[in-house]
């Protein structure tokens, strides 16, 4: 069964807070939370959070196309180390 | 060939039927990029060239069905070099390959699209270094979990932390002299 529309999107506060102070201090630092159960909103857009997953803080760089999610899905806590083989990364 | 310059982009599994068919697991994204570099080497120092034959499944995998063919010289024509393949490995031959990985030199790859691609593999075994000159420990791996890459800097004392991969927090990245500089960065 799906969240009631009226009820609007769960976020916990002390993370809007933690947001709202970093966005107002104008430095890009990763945010350190807990929260893996907060949906990521549209203001959290271009902000760095330290997305806790149970042993680490996972850096996730939240863009347009993460807003509805939830924080938890950007942090495994499982983590795969594969092969390097062919991959390339992407500096943003 | 030294054992760093070398890439491991798959690994023969199984055989696969009679006719010298093996399992595939490859390594290389997409995975199919396996077929496109040639010849690829074992171990040993043996060449092979590896021909894509189907999709199958190896336990819980999804891998790919080929045929791996013992590499030969190049036939020089006045346009271009035309490999020369000879038949393939069969059956009996197959039984010895598997548990074999296939690897790559690294010169072998493309060169990246822009300044701002990197292959993992060039930036593994890179110093991190912060800002201010004082060493921070070696990058170890990179993840994207689909917010973003970041890499994974392990310090002596085995300490991670986790910087995104970004102009920000990695301002200079020195490959020549296996450098990066971090700005930052998540413990």
């Amino acid at each position: 069964m799906t969240r009631s529309v009226w009820k609007g999107p769960f976020v916990d506060g002390y993370l809007l807070k933690k947001s709202e102070k970093q966005r107002g201090s104008g430095r890009n630092e990763v945010i350190k939370i807990w929260s893996r159960r907060s949906t990521i909103l549209p203001q959290f857009v271009g902000q760095t959070f330290g997305v806790h997953n149970g042993q680490k803080f996972i850096p996730v760089l939240v863009n347009e196309n993460m807003i509805g999610h939830k924080f938890g899905e950007f942090s495994p806590t499982r983590t795969f180390y594969g092969h390097a083989a062919d991959k390339k990364a992407k500096r943003k | 060939m030294l054992a760093k310059d070398l890439l491991a982009l798959g690994k023969i599994l199984a055989p696969h039927g009679v006719q010298g068919f093996c399992k595939l697991l490859s390594f290389t994204d997409p995975p199919e990029n396996i077929f496109t570099y040639a010849p690829l080497f074992l171990a040993d120092g043996r060449g092979v060239w590896v021909e894509k034959m189907g999709i199958t499944r190896h336990k819980t995998h999804e891998v790919w069905l080929a045929r791996i063919y013992p590499h030969s010289p190049a036939k020089p024509l006045p346009e271009k070099l035309v490999p020369v393949k000879s038949p393939p490995f069969d059956r009996q031959q197959m039984d010895g390959l598997i548990g074999l990985e296939l690897f790559l030199p690294r010169a072998s790859l493309p060169p990246p699209d822009d300044a701002d691609d990197f292959y993992h593999a060039d930036l593994i075994g890179c110093l991190a270094v912060a800002v201010t000159g004082e060493p921070m420990g070696k990058v170890t791996a990179l993840h994207d979990y689909g917010a973003g890459t970041f890499l994974v800097v392990t310090a002596a004392d085995g300490s991670e932390a986790f910087v995104p991969f970004t102009r920000a927090a990695v301002p200079d990245i020195d490959l020549a002299a296996r450098r990066v500089t971090v700005d930052g960065g998540d413990e």
